[in-house]
């Protein structure tokens, strides 16, 4: 066992602080003693959402692919009855992008309605029946995709939606663990929000995408024109980047337009995400925020993070004496509760980290140095998760009368 | 030394507290190092507890809670009453992390919730406005999004900052600048860190009150003190 991904461990602020022949009886490790504003690290805190989990009956967690029932067949989308109904994308689509269209139609309700992609979409994400398909059929139009032009894109859509996400993932984030430093509280949003992350949310919905097509250089990229309107509302639009041979190595290649000027390109995860976040945004729209707060709890917080893992500390045992002395609490002192096999090959000490005669965390390790940093590792993550059980500010959006319980306010993380 | 071998290590677990009654033998009647070493935590315990600031940083202290309370009078202006904080809240939102190293209590975290929340009402007003074109969804067009204010208002510190510098806030936030400056108002906010830490408390203003009030009044906040104030932003939908 190594201890090299612990971090360094500052021995010179504390010299006394281990002293090997001091065995302490009776405690066992991890228990807490009278320093009440540590906590216990709940390895279930991370889960909890307000309760607001708990009214929700039927929570899934949806990571298969539309029932085939519901896909679009290649059977169904070449049938006879739906290459008449066929339609022409319009000669504009094919424009510069750049520019917020004037001449922007909307989406055709009566043709987006056919689209079955979209209906299974709306069906299994459960989204209210006000949620009308062409919202649906905005958001997995990109800025930069072949229809933006012709019809609303979702850059708009997806800005919305991303105030709504972030704001209610900071403020889980925030409100259940009022003491986080900083850096675990951005790491923490990008895990639930980031473009990873919404990216495989979109993924797990069963979302299909455009797929970048392997062009040759000197050739133009070739876009059917009869391409079926109706499938294609189903699937994410976006100018995906492409590969081709040039001069005996794959690059990346321009993609053109047909009048000659570059496409917009645009990240696969970034056009996915974009989608997300425009689905949030309608839902907002179409059914208001309460809708929207839920939708966010059921599909993005549901998802399982464990914070206690995003920590890395470089200075522990320094850290925990710098706070300790914030805090006026009496200085940490390493102590050894245990020890097996000293003279062996196999040793393993068991310290506790004390200040005064309160245990604030313990660890193990094969190396006496190993074990104390271990302790105080422990003892800050106990003091940063701490987690009180308290209603977040949003929580009175919808009662603005209802009384507020002021939120614990952390003074802030320790500077080493 | 075997003496002391059966206190120290007892073969049955005995409870804390006696175990340590039995090892806290008085210091003249041994000479074992490891019996100090109790002791020593014991002293730094009472010592640590006993620590009292001194007059002068008392002194100093209520002199920044009166000028913060001043300011805070002219922020809020005829809503002070409403959005009133306790004394150690509001000193925490004038103080920046730089200050004094952050030993005390600073506005990081309030501020970056604060900035969440005032995007998200920004969003949401723009998002209301009522519109029939082609781009409109449920009778409200989203677009306005795009327009130059909105987007200063989401993505720029200019506006923010603004009202902080003409509500007087500057001369009082407790922070650290790495240069020293004659006169706050003449010097150029963007290369001296006044533009972030300026913004960054009108930010902490709003994420206290929500944490203290909650969220509905701290709406009531930005619209009233932030966007409709005597200082604030006029209109965020122009």
């Amino acid at each position: 066992m190594s201890i090299r991904h612990i971090g360094p461990v500052n021995r010179r602020l504390n010299p006394s602080s281990v002293s090997p022949s001091m065995l302490l009886p009776g405690q066992p490790s991890g228990t807490w003693g009278a320093v009440s504003r540590f906590a216990v690290v709940r390895a279930e805190a991370s889960q909890r959402v307000y309760g607001l989990h708990r009214s929700i009956p039927n929570r899934r967690l949806y990571t298969t692919c539309a029932p085939s029932s519901l896909r679009p067949t290649s059977a169904l989308l070449f049938s006879s009855e739906l290459r008449q109904q066929r339609l022409t994308i319009p000669s504009v689509m094919s424009r510069s992008n750049s520019t917020v269209a004037s001449g922007v139609a909307p989406f055709p309700a009566s043709e987006v309605a056919k689209c079955t992609a979209l209906v299974a979409l709306h069906a299994r994400l459960e989204l209210p029946a006000e949620y009308e398909l062409t919202t649906l059929a905005r958001a997995l139009n990109s800025a930069t995709s072949k229809l933006a032009g012709t019809f609303p894109d979702n850059s708009t859509l997806s800005e919305l939606g991303n105030r709504l996400l972030d704001f209610y993932v900071s403020e889980f984030i925030v409100c259940s663990y009022p003491r986080l430093p900083m850096e675990i509280i951005k790491e923490a949003r990008w895990a639930y929000c980031g473009d990873d992350a919404l990216t495989s949310v979109g993924r797990s919905w069963g979302v299909e995408h455009e797929r970048p097509r392997v062009v040759k250089t000197g050739k133009k990229v070739e876009i059917k024109k009869d391409q079926d309107l109706i499938d294609y509302f189903g699937v994410l639009k976006y100018g995906s980047l492409v590969f081709g041979r040039v001069g005996g190595l794959t690059e990346y290649v321009d993609r053109e337009n047909e009048d000659g000027t570059k496409r917009a390109v645009q990240r696969y995860s970034t056009a996915m995400s974009d989608f997300v976040r425009s689905i949030i945004g309608g839902l907002y729209l179409h059914s208001g925020r309460e809708a929207a707060k839920l939708f966010i709890f059921n599909h993005i917080l549901s998802r399982k993070l464990d914070i206690s893992k995003l920590f890395r500390f470089e200075q522990p045992t320094r850290e925990l004496s710098r706070l300790c002395a914030r805090e006026k609490l009496a200085q940490p002192i390493s102590r050894m509760i245990a020890e097996t096999g000293r003279s062996s090959m196999g040793a393993v000490y068991i310290v506790g980290v004390y200040s005064g005669s309160n245990l604030l965390g313990s660890g193990e390790g094969r190396s006496i140095s190993e074990a104390e940093t271990r302790a105080a590792i422990h003892a800050l993550k106990a003091w940063y998760l701490y987690s009180p059980n308290s209603a977040p500010p949003s929580s009175t959006e919808e009662t603005p009368e209802a009384e507020f319980q002021p939120l614990f306010i952390d003074p802030g993380q320790v500077i080493v | 030394m075997n003496v002391f071998r059966p206190i120290l290590r007892p073969l049955r677990p005995m409870p804390f507290s006696l175990a340590r009654a039995s090892v806290c033998v008085p210091p003249t009647t041994t000479t074992f190092k490891r019996t100090i070493v109790y002791l020593d935590g014991l002293v730094e315990e009472d010592r640590a507890t006993i620590n009292q600031p001194s007059p002068e940083v008392l002194k100093l202290q209520e002199e920044s809670e009166k000028y913060v309370d001043e300011a805070w009078n002219r922020l809020t202006g005829e809503h002070a009453a409403t959005f009133s904080l306790p004394k150690d809240l509001l000193l925490q939102v004038f103080t920046h992390k730089s200050f004094r190293h952050g030993v005390l209590p600073y506005n990081e975290r309030l501020a970056f919730y604060g900035r969440r929340l005032f995007s998200l009402q920004v969003a949401c007003l723009v998002a209301a406005h009522k519109s029939d074109g082609p781009t409109s969804i449920a009778g409200r067009d989203v677009e306005a999004l795009k327009s130059k204010t909105a987007q200063g208002l989401l993505h720029s510190r200019g506006s923010i900052f603004k009202i902080a510098k003409e509500s007087g806030l500057l001369p009082i936030i407790r922070w650290a600048p790495a240069q020293k400056f004659d006169n706050l108002m003449e010097v150029n906010p963007r290369t001296t860190g006044l533009l972030e830490v300026g913004a960054q408390t009108v930010y902490a203003s709003i994420g206290a009150v929500a944490m203290c009030h909650g969220g509905a009044k701290a709406e009531q906040f930005i619209k009233k003190v932030i966007m409709a104030g005597p200082f604030g932003v006029t209109n965020a939908t122009e």
